[in-house]
């Protein structure tokens, strides 16, 4: 008896340092997106969403912005017209991202397109920027089955 | 009943032994915390109509990294970084996009794993700055030429350890007269390609 209780103690105590090793776990956690888009006279009239995974997150007009919490890891981020652009992000635990979306010229229309920028890029315009954070997006597909 | 129960002890003794000298020999390691920042520097080029996500590139720790006196992670030590996002530019004017990450930087057998890559602003006075992570470079105009994101060899950055490590002291020196950040960017701005 006595004989299987030290045996138990010892493996725990062997195991205790694999058990404190694994506080190398990787950090759950959010970082911020910050979508932006410069106010402009050509293709002022047009928006556009950004989505991922086909997921409305950000409606994002002339002069407007979004800051959107997501999960740390990559996230590939999508917009389109006639032409789609794609950016990938990796989010990192606090910390947060800037996205400056443009438009460019198509044919029938103007193909937006997202592109990293800085914090800075972002504070000089942000005065002059709407908060579009959450508004004018449509539920995703499965909402819409309910409804 | 007596001689028993001393033979089982010296067994349990014998037996905690090598943990106890694991225990010692951690205790000798010196704790580096998470978010310590790092010098990094690119061994590789690295450009936007080149390079697709998740090619892999070489970087090496530019200075020493020090908790207090002690050296913990020596300046050379090897690592990699990875490409997160590459975009070529194109017609209309579409500039290049790129978007690097330090990964890990070697220190004997362990991997220091990395985070908050920031490329061009090197000096261990940005450390506290909330640059985004990972992070370059749409706007760095410095490394654009006709619309391509090329990065040459040499440049420097920096990034945070990103779990907190027990490393071993591997070299105890006095610490040297701090290096102005003007001159890591003189430095840096050497390496450009015109």
């Amino acid at each position: 008896m006595n004989r299987k209780w030290i045996s138990t103690g010892l493996l725990a105590l062997m195991l205790a340092p694999w058990a404190i090793a694994q506080d190398n776990a990787a950090a759950g956690g959010t970082g911020t997106v910050v979508f932006f888009r410069e106010s402009k006279f050509v293709g002022g009239g047009m928006s556009y969403k950004v989505r991922e995974n086909g997921v409305e997150i950000c409606k994002l007009k002339n002069g407007s912005f979004c800051t959107v919490q997501v999960p740390v890891g990559k996230h590939t981020y999508d917009v389109h017209s006639e032409a789609k652009d794609v950016l990938t992000l990796e989010v990192e635990s606090g910390e947060s991202y800037y996205v400056v979306g443009a438009l460019s010229v198509g044919v029938f229309a103007g193909h937006p397109n997202l592109s990293p920028s800085t914090k800075e890029a972002f504070e000089a315009l942000k005065a002059k920027l709407k908060d579009n954070t959450g508004k004018d997006l449509d539920p995703p597909e499965a909402d819409k089955k309910k409804k | 009943m007596l001689a028993r129960n001393s033979s089982r002890l010296a067994s349990l003794l014998i037996a905690l032994l090598p943990i106890a000298v694991a225990a010692q020999t951690n205790d000798e390691r010196i704790t580096v915390p998470a978010l310590t920042p790092v010098i990094i520097r690119l061994e590789e080029p690295i450009s936007s109509n080149k390079n697709k996500p998740g090619d892999r590139f070489r970087i090496t720790v530019a200075e020493d990294v020090r908790v207090g006196d002690a050296v913990v992670i020596p300046a050379g030590s090897p690592g990699e970084g990875e490409v997160i996002h590459a975009a070529r530019s194109g017609a209309g004017g579409k500039a290049g996009e790129l978007i690097i990450a330090a990964r890990f930087v070697r220190v004997g057998d362990l991997e220091v794993r990395l985070r908050s890559f920031a490329l061009g602003v090197a000096g261990k006075d940005h450390t506290n700055d909330s640059f985004a992570s990972s992070f370059l470079i749409g706007p760095f105009a410095m490394f654009v030429k006709g619309g391509v994101i090329t990065v040459p060899p040499a440049t420097l950055g920096t990034a945070k350890t990103a779990l907190e490590f027990k490393l071993p002291a591997v070299v105890s020196t006095p610490r040297p007269a701090e290096q102005s950040v003007e001159s890591i960017k003189g430095e840096e701005n050497e390496s450009k390609v015109d």
